[in-house]
């Protein structure tokens, strides 16, 4: 049970409100509830594109810790949590875009099945040839996840402005807030980004640069990625 | 980081967005990501809804006695106080026919989530069903549909299947797949999306042949026609998925045997 001082600290620091979802919010306040005008078609292309290539990129990088693990987690014992809490935070992402992915209805990338092998063969054979080699892959993977994510963000920030009237009134709202949804999108890609740098400071911390030939293998697979990422975005 | 400034991305710097609100009539254009925050156009002015509803339905000078033609439409622009050339001016297809019969396949579809697929998971029989039953009931009831132009349904075939009108068609038969895919639950996030929709748009096209074929009178024929293709369907993914896990089971068991082969030696 926690005491009275201890409920008043935990209200301050974690009001309820602030937990609530968006529609909740709405619901309690007195702002206008907002009918947002559509999406255009530019628009829902490049949503669909961050769905398709994030849902794409979170399967790979889920595949490539599995096969990280698969090699060293009895070898390096001392690795073994590491690459578990890292591994579970990526199965998380990829749980989250699979989610998105049927709820937006945005087809998946047709290579699929290629990128489940692909990813886990990049990260079986780079963990084969040494822990450093694996930390180095992980290095590589995560600055082109984080800068692909940045990316995303600068156009979720500049571009989704979009004009909003009263739902009861249609009274124009002049400088209407993010929609609920891109706000949300917004959110998780902001999170996803940050949890893959803080796996990016976990593979340096673990020696990633002592790796044989680190900028060889480290610029072979960051090109890799790049090559995955324009793909998984168009099919 | 400049191979990620794609085309799309220069084209959405460019973008303004401030176009106007408009009547949100069923059905709507399904292209893309679905927003639930920024619900998408309706696809048809209110003004092309009457005309069209008016060629499609009418009793006397509408397709249930003239067919997918080119008439029903100029019979509606007339009793509406249009000018007969709009026939050839509607946007919504290459011809007056297809624009027809393209507003029957997009109303159709748009009543079928509206009044089946949507409240499917209200009824109670349907509760416990497998995929494969919500698929059913879905197909079935898009099918009834098609009674009220049963007669006329041959004509209206042959215009989706005309070289102009294949990609308009098979644009419609894909959003066509999607939604009773969606609506019966399918939560495919892999290559399984692809062969879902493709089996049921197969599916669809062959039942719907089935049913031109018949008397209107006749629909039990297609319903257990219906029942026939899906239960095909459903125990050819019972097969891929054993073969499937088959293959997964002896890929992990030759995996250890090799690891243990090694640790022995």
């Amino acid at each position: 049970m926690l005491s009275k001082s201890a409920k008043t600290v935990v209200r301050t620091r974690f009001p309820v409100r602030a937990l609530a979802t968006p529609a909740e919010s709405n619901t309690t306040s007195h702002a206008p509830q907002l009918k947002y005008q559509p999406l255009s078609k530019a628009q829902k292309a490049f949503l669909e594109r961050v769905v398709r290539v994030d849902q794409a990129g979170e399967l790979g990088a889920n595949y490539i810790y599995a096969g990280q693990y698969f090699v060293l987690a009895n070898r390096y014992p001392h690795l073994k949590p590491v690459l578990k809490h890292m591994w579970e935070q990526e199965i998380h992402h990829h749980d989250t875009f699979n989610q998105l992915q049927t709820a937006k209805r945005v087809r998946p990338s047709i290579m699929t099945p290629f990128w489940k092998v692909g990813a886990f063969g990049i990260g079986l054979s780079t963990a084969s040839l040494s822990k450093e080699a694996a930390m180095a892959c992980t290095v590589a993977v995560e600055t082109v996840i984080g800068g692909h994510y940045n990316e995303q963000l600068r156009v979720l920030m500049n571009q989704f402005s979009i004009g909003a009237v009263d739902a009861e009134t249609g009274e124009v709202i002049a400088n209407p807030p993010v929609s609920p949804e891109i706000a949300s999108l917004k959110e998780t890609v902001k999170q996803f980004r940050d949890e893959e740098l803080e796996h990016l400071d976990t593979a340096l911390e673990h020696d990633a640069e002592k790796a044989v030939p680190y900028m060889l293998l480290t610029e072979a697979i960051k090109a890799t990625c790049k090559v995955a990422i324009w793909t998984a975005e168009r099919i | 980081m400049l191979f990620l400034r794609t085309s799309l991305t220069r084209a959405l710097l460019l973008h303004r967005t401030a176009s106007p609100f408009s009547a949100t009539s069923a059905p709507v254009l399904r292209a893309f990501y679905q927003s639930s925050d920024h619900p998408d156009r309706a696809f048809y002015a209110p003004h092309e809804s009457q005309i069209l509803d008016y060629a499609l339905t009418n009793p006397v000078e509408g397709v249930p006695v003239l067919g997918f033609t080119e008439q029903p439409l100029i019979n509606a622009l007339r009793a509406h106080g249009k000018s007969q050339s709009m026939a050839t001016s509607f946007q919504t297809a290459n011809s007056a026919p297809m624009a027809i019969m393209l507003y029957h396949m997009k109303t159709q579809r748009a009543k079928m989530v509206a009044e089946h697929a949507k409240t499917l998971y209200e009824l109670p029989h349907v509760n416990g069903l497998s995929q494969y039953d919500r698929l059913q009931y879905l197909l079935i009831a898009r099918l009834r549909d098609n009674v009220a132009v049963a007669g006329q349904l041959q004509g209206g075939l042959a215009q989706l299947v005309q070289p102009a009108n294949i990609a308009a068609s098979l644009s419609e038969l894909y959003d066509l797949a999607d939604d009773l895919c969606h609506y019966s639950g399918d939560k495919s996030n892999d290559f399984a999306w692809y062969a879902k929709r493709g089996s049921v748009a197969k599916i669809y096209v062959l039942c719907e042949l089935h049913q031109a074929g018949l008397p209107a009178g006749e629909f039990a024929q297609v319903e257990a026609f219906v029942k026939e293709q899906v239960s095909e369907m459903e125990n050819m993914a019972y097969a891929y998925n054993s073969m499937e896990e088959w293959g997964y089971i002896n890929m992990i068991g030759l995996v250890n045997l090799i690891r243990s082969q090694l640790t022995r030696s």
